[in-house]
């Protein structure tokens, strides 16, 4: 916070200048490549004056290539070769010990080529040294702070506009971070200038007289309900020197705190929520499966979650076929094509199994949680051996980055698609169920199995699909599953209880009861585990031994969970 | 006295006899190690274990996946006992406690507590005195086998459910002995064990003696739950299992039968637990995973359930394929588990005990066809 006031002030006489803010848009033209150089060349003169307005000229350039440059120059890694500036960074010794300087473009960072198209080299005592003094260096830090302020890209002006408000404050930068907040084009940039502007306000000691000012920076960074100013205010609060500033002070401070405060809950429990509600949607689509063949076949399928496995693992081999077999470019699509591989391969296995063993078991629901626990150990070993222990799957890059709904209210587009997912795998099973003619024949085959199979219903075969069915549905929260959790092996061992649980609690007669307890139990974890008691805080283990107890206590009055089968169903 | 009996008793009382004296003759004649016999201790402490879930899963229908989470209690309240005797290191607390060693380490030290501050927490304490922790290990997994019974059968949560419910419950118990700040040593698990009642664990003669302790309690065991299912209590056990509608209305409650068998299934498996404790040299929370629940209800499936005698034959059996496997190919076990499982259930659903019964059918069958 401690500023050098000679620095203050040369900044503000001798830095004082009207910048170009329309140069931040890309429409004015830039300065070039020879123009540039020429100024560059400047700072090799003897010209003391000239040197700081060639600094400061530069950095109206906005041209991000300077920003290495100046670095270099900081650093004092530029010098004067043949009239010519150069970058020289390290030198290298021949086999004689002359010490050999390796020269690079000031501007490109390319490498200089001589006659012989290999990079000049010529001896160290060649060179002139255009070593800056002390403040020379400070302007040209701050040349490069200008720099990134004045860049033709957003991105840059974002992280400048944002890298002058955090501690220590760049004071220099206030009067261009004055003209961004109000010109610049892009509405992120303004808002963040004008927040940087008002948090140096605040983080900066004043003289008395415009301690008023100060204060009510900290109401304005509330009513801009800034995150960043919170703990910036904080330590202000605990530190004792504080008292100086008088209670008027303290008092707009600690309003400013809570009101960001509460913004920071609000943005927080937004967060939690939406956690769960991903965190949800992948149980869902597990327990989709789940209910569907335990709720038509009584059939327990404890390898549900290596059919998962299967998913996600399918995921894996798509995207190495699309990496070592097809351009660079179609990289994107793997994910596109995974959707239906995974959901075709999971549903393979999960025909073969019930062909294999499942078939076998149907009304004998105890003894098919042993024997697919069995299936799932082979699918998991046969995994390990084919895959090894751990692969990775990249998440394209349409789906990295995120969205800003509301102010720090930023949602990532992967999660985002699993909901937009799951929401696409109720609506398919509720279309299959409810209004095709293999829906009608399950739901037949659910109520009365006898009765449909005396109807013409092919029951065996109605089996078959619907196990298939279930498992494909296991397949694609594989396929989500990539986006944000690890892929190996026995990855699905994680999830099979949980979706379990997730059936339980809904009952098997309406899928409605699985979408309700699935976001339930989901944004129940993701909001518990942060709550505090006193000093306890909940923790993510809590929440799940907290969530289990109440599925427990919940299963008390409703044995069957949320929406029990109805009729003679009940108490087969 | 062996006409009446089928088959599969007669087997596992001859490998009782074995126990007692071949195994005996064998380690005293040198032939076998005293880490076989070891690992024989073991794996009879498993079969003591999955008698209990045969108890309640064979006689009463009720598949329980939490006898895994009995066991480790038992093995957690031995591992007290133990740790409290064991280990050089470790300090004195302000109560003149002695800290033990494996806890010592891992302590969860709070912020502005510095190493001196350890203490002794207060449920370790009982487990200072045999007697009490032997008693515990039996009576606390079965408490809370009788809480989680009481309110699952009370409400009447069947079959399926209850095998989900007991196997969540499992994995909470895994979740929070896993973590550290219980003060039960994380996932470390309890360890640097010494004596067990003054005599020093790594000896020969107390492995040999541990192994005939755990042999003696498992014929022990055999004989009560023999008796216990030959009793009006073991016909109303399988009356549960058979048509548990049809009971109540003959005016029994049939949630009491259960809840006492599912709590004397969890003493049996606390028992087992504490037996396996100081012959295994550690107990860590890993027993408390799905695994763990899962491959006891195999045992008893592989030796045949709802037979007492299947419980013990696949115990033990199992177990011997296991360490015959995984020393020669390690890859190849996964999958003869799995193997073993499916065909198991589809094949043999009688397990063993079927298996061997059809043997003395076919004699029968024999004798009759001659005559």
């Amino acid at each position: 916070m401690r500023y050098s006031l000679a620095l203050f002030m040369a900044v503000v006489t001798g830095w004082t200048f009207s910048p170009p803010v329309a140069a931040a848009d890309s429409s004015v033209d830039k300065p070039s490549d020879t123009a540039l150089l020429e100024q560059i060349a400047t700072l090799a003169g003897d010209d003391a004056a000239a040197r700081k307005q060639a600094l400061f000229d530069l950095a109206k350039t906005g041209d991000s290539r300077l920003e290495a440059f100046l670095e270099n120059y900081r650093t004092g890694s530029v010098y004067l070769w043949n009239d010519q500036i150069v970058v020289c960074t390290e030198t290298e010794e021949d086999e004689d010990f002359n010490e050999l300087a390796p020269l690079t473009h000031p501007l490109t960072g390319e490498p200089l080529l001589g006659d012989d198209d290999k990079q000049v080299k010529p001896d160290v005592s060649d060179l002139g040294d255009i070593s800056p003094n002390r403040d020379e260096r400070k302007w040209a830090a701050q040349a490069n702070f200008f720099l990134r302020l004045l860049s033709p890209d957003a991105e840059v002006r974002l992280s400048g506009a944002k890298k002058s408000g955090d501690p220590p404050y760049n004071i220099n930068a206030v009067e261009l971070l004055g003209e961004i907040a109000q010109k610049d084009s892009d509405n992120n940039i303004r808002h963040t200038a004008r927040e940087s502007l008002l948090l140096i306000r605040l983080g900066t000691d004043v003289p008395l007289g415009q301690a008023e000012e100060r204060w009510a920076a900290a109401g304005q960074l509330a009513e801009m309900k800034s995150l960043r100013a919170l703990p910036i205010l904080e330590e202000m609060l605990r530190d004792e020197g504080f008292e100086k500033h008088g209670q008027a002070a303290r008092e707009q401070c600690e309003k400013a705190v809570a009101a960001i405060n509460s913004h920071q809950s609000f943005v927080n429990w937004v967060g939690y929520v939406f956690q769960g509600l991903s965190l949800g949607s992948i149980l869902i689509i597990m327990a989709l499966g789940l209910a569907i063949t335990f709720g038509l076949m009584g059939v327990i399928n404890m390898a549900h979650g290596e059919l998962m496995m299967v998913g996600a693992f399918t995921t894996y081999v798509i995207q190495q076929l699309f990496v070592n077999h097809l351009p660079e470019g179609m990289f994107n699509w793997y994910y596109v094509v995974a959707l239906p591989s995974a959901f075709l391969a999971a549903a393979c296995v999960g025909w073969l199994i019930e062909i294999a063993v499942v078939r076998h078991l149907y009304r004998r629901p105890l003894e098919s949680l042993l024997a697919t626990w069995g299936v799932s150990i082979l699918l998991i070993q046969s995994a390990r051996l084919i895959f090894g222990d751990n692969i990775g799957v990249n998440s394209p890059t349409w789906l990295r980055g995120n969205v800003e709904v509301m102010q720090d209210v930023i949602l990532p587009f992967n999660r985002l698609f699993i909901i937009a997912l799951c929401a696409l795998c109720v609506a398919m099973i509720y279309t299959l169920i409810n209004r095709t003619k293999l829906g009608l024949r399950m739901r037949a085959t659910m109520q009365n199995r006898d009765m449909a199979d005396s109807l013409g219903v092919n029951t065996r075969r109605i089996d078959s699909y619907t196990f298939a069915f279930g498992s494909g549905l296991a397949g694609l929260a594989g396929y989500a599953l990539t986006l944000i959790g690890g892929v190996t092996p026995d990855m699905g061992q994680n999830y099979i209880v949980e979706s379990f649980l997730v059936v339980v609690t809904g009952g098997v007669g309406e899928l409605l009861g699985v979408i309700c307890s699935g976001l339930g139990l989901g944004v129940a974890t993701k909001v518990i585990e942060p709550m505090q008691f006193g000093d306890f805080t909940v923790e993510a283990i809590w929440a799940k031994v907290f969530v289990l107890a109440c599925v427990v206590a919940f299963i008390q009055f409703k044995p069957a969970g949320l929406f029990p089968p109805k009729g003679r169903l009940a108490d087969v | 006295m062996f006409r009446d009996k089928p088959n599969h008793e007669l087997c596992v009382w001859a490998l009782f006899l074995f126990g007692l004296v071949g195994i005996p003759a064998l380690y005293f004649s040198g032939t076998i190690s005293i880490d076989t016999v070891n690992m024989l201790g073991r794996y009879l402490a498993f079969a003591i274990a999955a008698i209990g879930l045969d108890l309640i899963w064979g006689y009463c229908g009720v598949l329980s996946l939490c006898q895994a989470l009995f066991f480790a209690l038992g093995g957690y309240a031995m591992g007290m006992y133990l740790a409290h005797h064991g280990g050089p290191e470790g300090i004195i607390d302000k109560d003149g406690w002695k800290l033990p060693a494996c806890l010592f380490v891992v302590y969860p030290y709070d912020v502005g507590e510095a190493p001196g501050d350890a203490m002794v927490p207060w449920f370790w304490k009982p487990f200072f005195s045999l007697p009490l922790t032997v008693l515990l290990g039996v009576a606390l997994p079965g408490v809370v086998a009788a809480v989680i019974g009481y309110f699952g059968f009370r409400s009447r949560v069947r079959g399926v459910y209850f095998a989900i419910l007991t196997q969540a419950i499992t994995v909470a118990g895994w979740l929070v002995f896993c973590m550290n700040n219980m003060k039960l040593c994380g996932t470390n698990g309890l360890t640097r064990f010494n004596t067990i009642a003054g005599f020093e664990l790594s000896s020969h003669s107390v492995k040999f003696g541990l192994y005939l302790i755990t042999l003696i309690c498992l014929i022990g065991v055999f004989c009560l739950c023999r008796f216990l299912v030959s009793t009006r209590l073991g016909r109303v056990l399988v009356a549960v299992r058979d048509d548990e509608t049809n009971l109540r209305f003959f005016g029994y409650k049939p949630y009491m039968f259960k809840m006492f068998v599912f709590a004397l299934a969890a003493a049996l498996g606390g028992l087992g637990g504490m037996l396996y404790t100081p012959q295994m040299g550690i107990v860590t929370p890993e027993y408390m995973t799905a695994k763990w629940s899962i491959l006891f209800v195999i045992w008893v499936a592989v030796g045949g359930r709802g037979t007492l005698s299947g419980a013990v034959l696949g115990a033990i059996g199992v177990n011997l394929v296991y360490n015959f496997l995984t020393t020669r190919w390690p890859e190849a076990w996964p999958f003869v588990q799995g193997l073993l499982f499916v065909s198991v259930v589809l094949l043999f659903p009688k397990g063993i005990a079927g298996l061997l019964n059809l043997i003395r059918f076919n004699r029968l069958a024999k004798r009759t066809a001659e005559a």
